[in-house]
């Protein structure tokens, strides 16, 4: 076993959840794809190398096994299939999605969501943001677009958080299973009435949409858009919070909150961009190896299974320099891979992306005088999903 | 052909306002013509992701944006600021002659 492959064999979840970038830093140096024994994966982490192995289905698929994501998801997802049954999917999911009818419908929906919060929180002079703002944003924005209005947002939480504890559990951990199994019944139980009545009585929603492009009896419908649904509960709900919340963890930690509270409409598209690039709120594609490859010089058997690492590609240093670390609201412009590579591009990044900055630019344009709380810093956790947990700021009320 | 180079082609009236865009043609490439921050630009009308065209798309400033998924180009260099599309696009600054018309040297496009 070679030094690096001794070093990589003692990396633990602990270790990745805790900060995951120096790992990434050292294997980009020295071990471009690299085994890691703890989650079962070949870590890809160059810019190049995770562009091509999320790119070329014919030879790197989404067919992993085993894989957390079939059991969370209660069958196969948009996630693992490739070729016509994604495409299907996309058709049915892309509608909704396009950015035109994004831009005509999403601010409407989101922006009375964002002033709401606001309304509740401004007088304070406190909040931690990710519970109390963020992600409520995140999942009543999207509940709504989806036609699950009138399920309320501290469920739509609780739903992609133990969603989230089974697809990242590449150790098994026998608890983790539990509350996602849990998770996944109560899901079922509470959209089967809404999906009949959306069967029964169709609407402009997306999950009406998909029942409509879905083939079959309507049980059959139902099992073929219900894990990709789940998908969108998890990712959909879970990611715009957690990525906007990252930014502003960002911008306070860096000193660079100021520039943008002096011109938030101009400043925040920007502001979210980088945040994204910087902490990717969703950090691998995971993928299987159909056709023996070479991949940045390590030949992969067939069945082996790579962690494709955007969030390792957002800070390659030969995209993104020698700053690739470090938050910084000047970086020139340029596409980052938050969203992932290939076909299996976020569908819904243009939602998402309107969604963030209507939440940042409102948040710095009602409470300029943002701050951290310099007793409780932002910690972020996680390198499959990662994200501040806390966000507790002060600001002049 | 204009008479102020080789390949230098015309490309129609300027009469654009800031933001507004528009299809064009010629020598057999499909282009889009654009008017952003009182210059006009010139780019091939095909997004680099699925080759949508980036004609049914709209200005954001200084960026045209796909209207099929959503990728976001620079109209300074060409460069995908958003995804789907990684690859850029190419783009060429135009010139507004004396008589009112949008001119650009398109020999860097392609057919």
């Amino acid at each position: 076993m070679s030094a690096i492959e001794e070093w990589a064999s003692r990396i633990t979840v602990e270790q990745l959840d805790t900060d995951p970038y120096p790992i990434y830093a050292r294997m980009r140096r020295e071990a471009p794809v690299c085994f890691v024994p703890a989650v079962g994966l070949w870590f890809v982490t160059r810019w190049a190398d995770v562009d091509f192995a999320a790119s070329h289905t014919d030879r790197i698929d989404s067919a992993v096994s085993p894989s957390p994501l079939n059991r969370v998801m209660g069958g196969p997802s948009i996630l693992v299939l490739d070729g016509e049954p994604q495409k299907k999917l996309r058709a049915m999911l892309d509608p909704s999605l396009r950015p035109r009818v994004v831009e005509a419908t999403s601010p409407d929906l989101v922006a009375p969501i964002v002033e709401g919060l606001l309304d509740a929180l401004a007088d304070r002079g406190e909040a931690e943001l990710m519970s109390e703002y963020f992600e409520p944003i995140s999942v009543l924005s999207l509940g709504s677009m989806l036609g699950l209005a009138e399920i309320d947002g501290d469920t739509l939480r609780r739903w992609f958080h133990g969603l989230a504890q089974g697809a990242v559990n590449f150790e098994d951990d026998p608890a983790r299973w539990e509350i996602a199994d849990a998770t996944g019944e109560e899901i079922d139980r509470t959209l089967a009435p809404i999906l009949e009545r959306l069967w029964e009585v169709p609407d402009a929603s997306t999950i009406s949409t998909m029942l409509q492009h879905a083939e079959g009896s309507f049980d059959e419908r139902v099992a073929t858009i219900l894990p990709t649904l789940k998908v969108i509960l998890l990712g959909g709900m879970q990611e715009p919070g957690h990525a906007a919340g990252t930014t502003v963890a960002g911008l306070l930690e860096s000193g660079q909150a100021g520039a943008v509270a002096l011109d938030p409409a101009g400043l925040a598209r920007d502001a979210i961009e980088e945040g994204l690039r910087w902490v990717a709120p969703i950090g691998t594609q995971t993928r299987r190896v159909r056709v023996e490859t070479e991949l940045g010089g390590v030949p992969l058997p067939v069945g082996a299974n790579l962690g494709a690492l955007v969030s390792s590609a957002n800070r390659d240093e030969e995209v993104w320099g020698p700053t690739a670390d470090a938050y910084d609201l000047a970086r020139p412009s340029r596409n980052h891979g938050a969203f992932g590579f290939g076909p299996h591009f976020c569908s819904g990044h243009h939602f998402s992306r309107v969604q963030m900055r209507i939440a940042v630019q409102r948040l710095f344009e009602r409470l300029p005088s943002l701050r951290s709380d310099p007793d409780r810093p932002p910690v972020f956790n996680g390198w499959e999903f990662r994200a501040p947990q806390h966000l507790h700021v002060h600001w002049d009320a | 052909m204009t008479a102020s180079g080789e390949h230098n082609v015309d490309l129609g009236p300027a009469d654009l306002a800031d933001g507004e865009l528009r299809e064009a043609t010629a020598g057999g490439l499909s282009l889009v013509v654009a008017r952003v921050e009182g210059r006009y630009v010139v780019f091939e009308t095909w997004c680099s992701h699925e080759e949508c065209p980036l004609s049914d798309g709209w200005l954001e400033g200084e960026a045209i944006r796909c209207a099929c998924h959503g990728a976001l180009f620079s109209l300074t260099d060409g460069v995908a600021l958003e995804g789907p599309a990684l690859d850029p696009i190419v783009v060429v600054g135009a010139s507004v002659t004396a008589d009112g018309r949008v001119a650009a040297d398109v020999s860097t496009l392609h057919a």
